[in-house]
């Protein structure tokens, strides 16, 4: 379905037609012109105006007063449960979240009570965030949970990331990293570069006495995985995928010692992917998205023009195919009905998504965050963050406790994702940071100087 | 040096300087607005949730804080850490349950942070790191998940809180 966009660089002089340039020249040619211009830094004079800070107010906490008020009894001698819940309360304020939701529910009825009530794990989250959380209102919002983890966030990264490992394997690329993917709960990763290598590291030796880091690169041929440079990584179980600018996406089963089992020829390079049991998709340059089962063949079931620029970065799930393109817009189609549902349209343009629902955050070219929400199947753009990343944002992770974003700008930042998100950590480096990716403990980047970065955060 | 007096919840009356006992954002309170900052005679400020001991007690970690710096801002930017318990404070704590009880209710009640926050780091203490059946033990709590089989469901419905 062809779109006519309304918006378009007039400076740019290049086509917005079909035809194929790429088949004449280089990969590799091509894909350095293409990224050195989609990741250039956003011209002077950003016309972006501060979203005004119209946060929906959080119940002030006079108004959310815990009901367990009325449940405990009046004692005649001081006890523990003569206390006040206010004052039990700012007690569990010192304890270890997960003791405190645990352990003392187990102690008699009261202070179950006091502690399995959502209000007491919102008041005690807002307090420690100090800022309007979380960025999108939901009904059921798990408040525990959301606790627990934004208080191993902080204090994994408290006192400035004092307690961090920091790992620079340099040994395994020889050019630029540009995807990483973290499997297992963290303790293997892959990478992929523009060495054209998809190399497999084993994150388990990182500091033993062995220290080999590195297990192997992935393929048989003798000089490199793919034929140009390596874009996009995803994974889906024990089965791995990786994309790149030589228009093919070679399927790799990690439970097989990571031995490839599939490729599919795609149209041209592979931006972004997306794997799911069911199907796999790929973002290309040549402006398309298209699915494939990856359990037949892989067989190609559909590919669609949705966008009239390449397609940098791509989501999906049981329901929806969200694909943001350098075209400025945000396309979601909804899989059931095999059609588009939305097409929004934006100021700049996206490269890198994170989605946990109903929160899907992004990253664009000028360096800012945008985060939309997903209210009963239709994604709107809830706000937008200027975290401080003044070039473009090329990779992000966001879950319900932690938000990592890396940047040209040689910086990876650690945030927690209130309104407006609250940068906790900066770690600077020589060049570059490509893509992020947190899992368990580990925190992994790519970076233009060809090493892979690795932060190792305490359990 | 001015001087003020409190009345304790049994009519006792203390006498106490004016400065110590403004650490007590509450009694300062009760000072500015009934007027009773200027010199003169003054009837005494009764603290009715605050008996004689108690008081005494607060009146003492007061006197000894009375040159601490004044309670940072309220923005939490580190950790709730509860191993910074100053010695003489720790010392100041080692009484029995009830009396702790008291001090942090009375803490609270005159809104003494310093004191607040010591009090609430101790009873935090005597709670981390223990099983329900200890702190049961600790505080001398009854277990009143009845009987032995809704025990054991209450335990049931934690462990799979657990797992997720």
């Amino acid at each position: 379905m062809e779109l006519p966009l309304g918006r378009c660089d007039d400076s740019r002089t290049w086509d917005n037609d079909d035809s194929d340039p790429e088949s004449e020249t280089d990969p590799d040619a091509q894909a350095k012109a293409y990224v050195a211009r989609v990741l250039s830094p956003p011209k002077s004079g950003l016309a972006f105006s501060r979203p005004s800070q119209l946060s929906t107010p959080a119940a002030s906490p006079s108004a959310s007063e815990p009901r367990a008020a009325s449940k405990v009894s009046a004692v005649s001698e001081p006890g523990l449960l003569s206390l006040p819940p206010e004052l039990l309360l700012e007690i569990c304020s010192y304890l270890d979240a997960r003791l405190v939701l645990h352990v003392l529910s187990r102690v008699c009825h009261a202070l179950r009570d006091l502690v399995s009530d959502h209000v007491t794990w919102r008041l005690r989250a807002l307090r420690r965030v100090r800022a309007p959380y979380p960025v999108v209102e939901e009904k059921n919002f798990d408040w525990p949970a959301a606790c627990i983890a934004l208080e191993q966030h902080l204090s994994r990264w408290a006192e400035d990331g004092r307690w961090v490992e920091y790992f620079c394997l340099a040994d395994g690329h020889v050019a630029s990293v540009d995807s990483v993917l973290l499997l297992q709960g963290g303790s293997l990763c892959l990478s992929g570069s523009r060495d054209r290598n998809v190399n497999l590291w084993d994150l388990r030796q990182l500091g033993t006495e062995s220290n080999q880091v590195l297990v192997k690169t992935l393929g048989t041929k003798r000089n490199s995985t793919h034929e140009g440079w390596v874009w996009s990584l995803a994974a889906q179980d024990h089965r791995v995928c990786s994309g790149s600018w030589d228009s093919t996406v070679k399927l790799w089963d990690m439970a097989a010692d990571g031995q490839q089992f599939g490729e599919i020829k795609a149209s041209s390079a592979v931006l972004c992917l997306s794997y799911l049991p069911d199907i796999l998709v790929t973002g290309t340059y040549d402006k398309k998205v298209t699915i494939y089962d990856p359990r037949a063949g892989p067989a190609l079931l559909k590919h669609q023009q949705l966008h009239s620029r390449p397609v940098l970065t791509l989501l999906a799930d049981d329901r929806h195919i969200i694909s943001g393109s350098e075209d400025h817009t945000l396309v979601v189609v909804d899989r059931r009905a095999n059609s588009v549902l939305q097409r929004l349209q934006l100021d700049s343009y996206l490269l890198c998504m994170s989605y946990q629902e109903p929160q899907l955050w992004a990253g664009d070219n000028q360096g800012l965050l945008h985060v939309f929400a997903n209210r009963n199947g239709c994604f709107q753009l809830i706000r937008s963050f200027d975290v401080g990343h003044s070039f473009p944002i090329t990779g992000i992770q966001y879950s319900v406790g932690a938000l990592y974003t890396t940047s040209t700008d040689k910086t990876i930042r650690v945030h927690v994702p209130t309104d407006p998100p609250r940068t906790i950590c900066t770690r600077r480096h020589d060049n570059g940071l490509n893509r992020v990716c947190a899992e368990g403990n580990l925190v992994v980047a790519g970076s233009g100087d060809l090493s892979l970065e690795v932060w190792r955060l305490q359990a | 040096m001015p001087s003020i007096k409190l009345q304790s919840s049994g009519g006792e009356i203390f006498e106490v300087d004016v400065e110590i006992v403004k650490q007590s954002v509450t009694i300062k309170t009760i000072l500015e607005d009934l007027g009773m900052n200027d010199e003169g005679d003054h009837d005494p400020v009764p603290l009715p949730n605050v008996n004689a001991a108690i008081l005494k007690k607060v009146i003492q970690w007061c006197t000894h804080h009375e040159d601490d710096p004044p309670p940072p801002k309220v923005y939490e930017n580190k950790e709730k850490r509860t191993d910074d318990i100053p010695v003489w404070d720790q010392e100041f704590l080692k009484v029995d349950q009830g009396t702790l009880f008291e001090l942090n209710l009375a803490a609270n009640y005159l809104d003494i942070k310093g004191l607040l926050d010591v009090t609430c780091k101790t009873v935090a203490n005597m709670v981390n790191r223990k099983t329900p059946e200890e702190i049961h033990k600790t505080f001398n709590l009854k277990n009143d998940f009845t009987g032995p089989g809704r025990e054991a469901q209450v335990q049931q419905e934690n462990q799979r809180c657990e797992e997720k």
